[in-house]
């Protein structure tokens, strides 16, 4: 009989010291075996993982990052610290890989095999029915395909959930991410926690996204993987703007008919991947937030209603596939929130986390779920009770 | 410069290409991820699918421990009411038993006929009750075959015995056959006397007049028992439903014949059970024909020897052992006391007129002789005067079984006890038992007078003795003849052969049990000197002198008793209804020493205290059940050897084998009869 469960405490005061007092007040007594913590970017995030870390047992590992938003049962918040502990049956090992942008492959199996020696083990002798893996990355650094490629370099089947730590600010040029592990808080880095459990568990996905059925192919992609320069042969934002019904002006994300309400997805087994174009380019192309693949065939999708969805996931998919779900973390990517905030649904979304198990979780640049770099995607990592 | 140019656009060129290799590579990782997670997905399908399946598991062996548990309920339910409904059943009949044996004589016509009638209906209740459960059992498969060697010619005469007894008022011939070759099956021999059973009960319910044929014959390797009757026949459009549960043949004469409505559906059900099957053919008003076909069951059957002709005279058995003589040239009369005290493991030889009965009775020395009184050659009238004058002889005690109604006269010429046909089986080994008793009729109350030898008889009733009477002197000697009595209450003026007579015929004859004079004579000297010479004890009538006369005979008993505590069985009855104490008490009267105890708790120790022979015991018992008791006194050293019979409304087969499981040596089921019951005893008894 084995379950994982998890508190979770919210505070938006500044002060560090009162913060981190209440924060450990609302968990109360405990020794958990692992501690999340998310918290807006402009937080003195150094001085928060000091004070938090010296308030949890040595036994405790920490994990968390800078986010956009930040979630527990309550909804989204913003500008706040929400901390998660999560104790029961569950050991965890922690690793920090550092370097991201200048070799995010390097990073990636750097932190992995950190959170197995935690664990006594290697990422080759992990057994993939009870070990799942986290995994925070400095979202802007844009490296989740390299750094899951080296994380998984020794062992493919590892079931990897995450998302990017992020930041508020919409400047690109501004923006900013921080990473936490343990005592450690750092920019550029990806940190793994490796978490062995024989509680009933499952990696998770949830978008807002159905198939229409239609389809196009990238045809030719930029050098560096990220810009389909044609689609179905011709330049990309025409033929893309023409398959959806508008005008390239009409194509950037968060326009109401544009890339946010008609993205692509690949179909893999029974799901389908979000494949997201964020923006057409002078040349024609069009640029994505993943690596494409020339010839790969994409459907178009079409964008539903997010809060109902969401609550049909949290409410009847999570019970489906997780037994008696106790406790959850959630990714949830930062184009989601927008989209919500451009129709106007985002308290509607917020409070469709009431509907699924304690949780705790942060808006995120970009989701990794399994080997991939996905988007506009709830990812999550969900635990169960087998009594 | 050129040099540095064309090696600077190599090396960009290079860049490029390892940059497109990078990304490839990338790419191509990107689609393993992609089986991966496809593999991924489909090991979550196989994980749900495994969760799928082992939850259908567990609902399915949910479903069948449900199943398991209902199938406990009803056969929980079925012992339930099977013990519930037999207890009071049990009350009924026997109270009727008792109430017909003990005050038979005295209730007028009407009483007895409405006795008979209570008897009756008891019993069908009974029958019924049987076949339902009997049903249910089969129904719900806790009826287990056992395959033994079944000697038909037993079972059929077993069975025709039985039935023989409801043809009384009908003109109908029963006859059984066994043709050679179909001797011994291999079935379950309980199985197949029940259907036999089934079908010739339903042959006689329906069958006024004329013939009703069993008989058994050997195919190949198969049974065929055939029943044939000429009674009203089935409609050609019921013969099909005539073996479903509740189905009769509509019509008013099958409702006057009455019945469950099971019998058939049972025939068919065991026939199953057998790996056979059951057929009928039938023409209205003409008859009907029932065939039993079991295959194979005389496949290993080892044929027997040819049995013995008849007329050879048969061995009998050493001592120990009742051996009747019936003497009567009816056959269904031997066939039917044959089976009847064969059953009860009697020896029973049979001679068919007066004069080989008077030769069969010097050479083999009966325990009793059974003597019908019309008869080739010899009367019984005769026979029993010649066996009264002979010393050797005279002391067999004569049950008279005849049609005739002439009691006076047998009573008068020193028979034991005289039975009119048709008489119940079980009242024919009672009387045998009560012959052969060495303490029945513990007091013989002898006066002329009616309200004292009343007066005497129900006190000393009241105080448990047994009791009989004479009216006259010359009754009393002769049933002194047949069974000398305990204890004799004597009074001295009666007319005829006076009480003075009689003393002194029973000192000269050389008894020497007491006898307490009871009179209102005013005694002389000469009358002391003659009491005294005849070791009487006097109490002359007044006020108390009934009182005293209970008194002494308690003093005498209690001292023959103790006399005779170590020939006498000694039965220790555990049960905790005070009525099936009383019956049994009754049924036992005279035949053993009971002892009670009324929870098991107290019959282990009784038993411990006691060492009785042979303990009677109910299963359903406070404070420590039957079950346990038994296992309690089997394992212990003192009462280990002493053989425990268990007597119990729990019907069942696994009931039995729970019983005989936990040590009981035997099974009787209530309501038990007390020929069963004393039967049952003495063999236990003599197995010990």
């Amino acid at each position: 009989m084995a379950k994982v469960q998890l508190r979770s405490a919210r505070t938006t005061k500044t002060d560090v010291d009162e913060a981190i007092a209440e924060l450990m007040e609302q968990l109360g007594e405990g020794e958990p075996r692992l501690v999340t913590l998310f918290a807006s970017r402009d937080r003195d995030h150094g001085a928060l993982n000091r004070a938090l870390r010296d308030r949890l047992p040595s036994g405790t590992r920490l994990i968390g990052a800078s986010s956009a938003a930040e979630i527990d049962h309550r909804g989204v918040g913003f500008g706040s610290v929400v901390v998660s502990a999560l104790d029961g049956d569950l050991e965890v090992g922690v690793g920090l890989g550092g370097g991201l942008s200048e070799d995010a492959l390097r990073a990636g199996s750097t932190a992995m095999k950190s959170a197995c020696a935690q664990l006594g083990t290697s990422p080759r002798d992990l057994d993939t029915r009870t070990h799942v893996g986290l995994v925070i990355d400095d979202g802007y650094k844009n490296k989740k395909e390299e750094l899951l490629m080296g994380a998984l370099d020794q062992n493919q089947g590892i079931l990897l959930v995450g998302g990017g730590a992020s930041c508020g600010e919409m400047d690109p040029a501004k923006q900013s991410a921080l990473v936490h592990v343990d005592g450690e808080v750092a920019e550029d880095c990806v940190a793994v926690a490796m978490i062995r459990t024989d509680a009933p568990f499952g990696a998770l996905r949830h978008h807002a996204y159905t198939p229409t059925d239609e389809r196009v192919t990238i045809t030719e992609v930029s050098d560096d993987g990220y810009r389909a320069l044609t689609i179905d042969d011709r330049p990309a934002a025409e033929r893309y703007a023409e398959a959806i019904g508008v005008s390239v002006e009409e194509l950037p994300f968060g326009a109401p008919r544009g890339f946010s309400d008609r993205p692509l997805a690949m179909r893999v087994g029974r799901e389908y991947f979000m494949r997201s174009p964020l923006m057409p380019m002078p040349d024609g192309s069009v640029l994505f937030a993943n690596l494409l693949e020339e010839g790969a065939e994409y459907e178009l999708m079409k964008l539903g209603d997010q809060p109902t969805m969401m609550r049909e996931f949290l409410e009847e998919e999570v019970p489906r596939r997780v037994r008696s779900p106790q406790a959850a973390l959630y990714f949830h990517c930062n184009g989601r929130q927008y989209v919500a905030m451009q129709k106007d649904e985002a308290g509607a979304l917020s409070s469709t986390f009431a509907a699924g198990p304690t949780c705790a979780g942060f808006n995120v640049q970009f989701e990794i779920y399994c080997g991939f770099h996905i988007n506009t995607t709830l990812t999550a990592l969900v635990f169960g009770s087998d009594e | 410069m050129s040099e540095l140019a064309e090696e600077n656009e190599r090396l960009q060129k290079e860049l490029a290409r390892q940059k497109r290799l990078a990304t490839r590579a990338l790419a191509s990782y990107q689609q393993r991820a992609l089986q991966m997670e496809l593999i991924r997905q489909q090991n979550e399908d196989l994980d749900r699918l495994a969760a799928d399946l082992a939850r259908a598991k567990r609902v399915a062996e949910e479903r069948a421990r449900e199943v398991e548990e209902a199938a406990r309920l009803k056969s929980e339910f079925l012992a339930n009411f099977s013990h519930e409904i037999r207890t009071p059943l049990n009350g009924i009949i026997g109270y009727c038993d008792l109430l017909g044996q003990e005050e038979g004589e005295r209730l007028t016509a009407h009483g007895r006929r409405d006795l008979t009638t209570i008897r009756r209906n008891a019993k069908t209740l009974l029958a019924l009750i049987n076949d339902i459960l009997d049903l249910s059992k089969i129904e719900s498969g806790q009826i287990d075959v056992v395959t033994e060697d079944v000697k038909l010619p037993d079972v059929f005469e077993e069975c025709a015995a039985t039935v023989r007894e409801r043809l009384k008022n009908k003109d109908v011939e029963l006859r059984v056959v066994v043709e050679d070759g179909a001797d011994v099956a291999r079935t379950d021999g309980l199985k197949l006397r029940q259907i036999l059973l089934n079908l010739l009960t339903n042959a006689v319910k329906f069958t006024e007049l004329g013939e009703i044929h069993a008989r058994a014959r050997r195919a190949g390797d198969d049974l065929e028992i055939v029943v044939e009757d000429t009674g009203v026949g089935i409609p050609p459009e019921q013969l099909e439903s005539i073996f479903e549960k509740f189905r009769q043949v509509d019509g008013s004469f099958t409702r006057t014949a009455g019945g469950t409505g099971l019998g058939l559906a049972i025939v068919r059900e065991l026939t199953r059970l057998l790996g056979g099957r059951v057929e009928v053919e039938s023409l209205l008003g003409r008859g009907t024909t029932f065939r039993v076909s079991l295959p194979g069951v005389l496949r290993e059957t080892e044929r027997p020897a040819r049995r013995e002709e008849t007329g050879s005279e048969p061995t009998l058995r050493g001592s120990g052992e009742t051996h009747v003589l019936l003497v009567d040239d009816d056959p269904l009369i031997q066939a039917l006391v044959r089976s009847r005290l064969g059953a009860d493991g009697m020896k029973v030889t049979t001679a068919i007129d007066g004069a080989e009965g008077l030769r069969l009775m010097r050479t083999a020395s009966p325990d009793v002789v059974i003597l019908d009184i019309r008869m080739p050659k010899l009367d019984g009238w005769s026979v029993l005067s010649a066996m009264k004058s002979d010393a050797e002889l005279a002391r067999i005690p004569v049950i008279i079984l005849s049609v005739e109604e002439e009691r006076g006269r047998g009573f008068s010429l020193g028979a034991f006890e005289y039975l009119v046909k048709p008489v119940e089986p079980d009242r024919l080994v009672s009387v045998i038992s009560s012959a052969i008793s060495p303490t029945q009729g513990e007091v013989l109350v002898v006066d002329d007078d009616a309200d004292t030898r009343e007066l005497v008889q129900r006190r000393l009733r009241a105080e448990g003795f047994d009791v009989s009477h004479a009216a006259t002197g010359e009754d009393a000697l002769l049933r002194m003849r047949v069974s000398p009595p305990s204890l004799m209450v004597l009074d001295l003026v009666m007319p005829g052969v006076d009480g003075f007579e009689v003393l002194s015929r029973i000192r000269a004859a050389g008894h020497e049990f007491p006898v307490v004079v009871l009179t209102g004579k005013e005694l002389d000297d000469t009358d002391r000197v003659r009491l005294r010479e005849g070791l009487a004890r006097v109490i002359q009538k007044h006020g108390r002198s009934i009182e005293e006369v209970v008194d002494e005979a308690k003093r005498f008993v209690t001292r023959r008793r103790e006399l005779h505590a170590a020939r006498v069985p000694r039965v220790l009855y555990v049960e905790d209804v005070a009525q099936n104490r009383d019956i049994v008490r009754r049924y036992l009267r005279g035949v053993v020493e009971l002892l009670e105890a009324e929870d098991g708790e107290e019959g282990v120790d009784v038993a411990r205290r006691e060492q009785p022979d042979l303990i009677l015991m109910d299963l359903s018992l406070p404070r420590m059940d039957g079950w346990t008791a038994t296992r309690t006194l089997r394992g212990d050293a003192a009462t280990g050897a002493i053989p425990v019979v268990a007597l119990t409304a729990h019907a069942s087969a696994e009931d039995r084998e729970r019983a005989l499981g936990a040590g009981c040596s035997d099974y009787l089921t209530k309501p038990v009869e007390r020929g069963q019951l004393v039967r049952a005893i003495r063999k236990n008894l003599n197995r010990t």
